[in-house]
């Protein structure tokens, strides 16, 4: 009975959907934030940290995989890899969306476009795009190989996002945070695969 | 698990934790003073309209008043200013300084 709950789409979805439920509610609030900062402001932060969040758990999940290869919950996590991939693009939207209405004019969005830690976050946006778009099954036998070779632009948008984060608070510290578990795996994974090749060949 | 493995996550904890330590460093630290002495929100935002700027809000932070607002130019901004004389200490748009004071 748990297990089938679990295994239900819905049960992932309502999973991802739920930071955002304080994120709404604070929003249709129409409360100002703690200090006295409009809500559009306020929740600029957190709808990046989740896009951020589930876009890594996107990524580890192969090379954790690997590293755990007997793990149910990662293979559970792996089998709904797609799910977190579109979590991110939801939160990012979200995060754009509340850039966009907290700058109010096209012009004071163009005149700091060309700042590193803006256009950054716009090229992430950009890429993960079509990667959203297409990450329906129908999209996935029609791409047939291609599919694969789409999504490994999210390794751009991952790079885009660090850099968006680094540069946009001009400081290191909760960028890295996020993506050292990344970097880490991504290194044990290439490491991994280096070896194997070796042997191979 | 295999000692590689065992290494790769020692590794993967070390990297964790590294940044963790030198988050609690803020982005400016004010000099020390006697928080009595210092100006209100509000005596700080009339001197920044006076420059231009248009105050979106005030919090402190690193023992300075953290302004967040756009200045003269309508530039989205972030400064940090004294919190006695009102003076600009480090002011950055989207991260890219914009005005440091000198020491």
């Amino acid at each position: 009975m748990l297990k089938r709950l679990i295994d239900h789409p819905y049960f992932i979805w309502a999973l991802l959907a739920l930071p955002s439920v304080p994120m709404v509610s604070e929003l249709a609030s129409g409360h100002t934030g703690p200090n006295g900062e409009p809500m559009t402001e306020y929740l600029l932060h957190p709808t990046g940290e989740f896009a951020a969040r589930f876009l890594i758990i996107s990524m580890i999940l192969t090379p954790l995989w690997m590293l755990f290869p007997r793990s149910g919950f990662v293979r559970w996590m792996v089998k709904r890899r797609r799910y977190f991939g579109v979590a991110a693009f939801g939160y990012a939207a979200l995060h754009t969306v509340l850039y966009v209405i907290d700058m109010g004019t096209l012009s004071a969005i163009l005149g700091e476009f060309l700042l590193l830690g803006i256009w950054t976050g716009w090229l992430a946006m950009f890429v993960f795009l079509p990667l959203a778009l297409s990450s329906n099954d129908y999209s996935v036998r029609l791409l047939g190989p291609a599919w694969k070779t789409l999504h490994r632009t999210v390794y751009v948008a991952s790079v885009a996002t660090l850099l968006h984060w680094i540069f946009v608070h001009n400081g290191f510290g909760p960028a890295l945070v996020h993506f050292a578990p990344l970097a880490a795996l991504e290194f044990y994974r290439i490491r991994n695969s280096l070896r194997r090749s070796q042997v191979l060949g | 698990m295999t000692p590689r493995m065992t290494r790769a996550m020692i590794a993967a904890a070390l990297l964790v934790m590294a940044p963790t330590v030198a988050a609690a460093t803020g982005t400016y630290r004010c000099e020390p003073t006697d928080e009595n002495s210092w100006m209100t929100k509000s005596e700080l935002t009339a001197i920044l309209e006076e420059d231009g700027w248009n105050v979106r809000f005030i919090k402190e932070d690193g023992g300075c008043w953290e302004v967040y607002g756009t200045d003269s130019e309508n530039r989205r901004v972030e400064g940090y200013f004294h919190p006695v004389t009102g003076a600009a200490q480090l002011i950055s748009q989207r991260g890219k300084v914009l005005f440091r004071a000198e020491d």
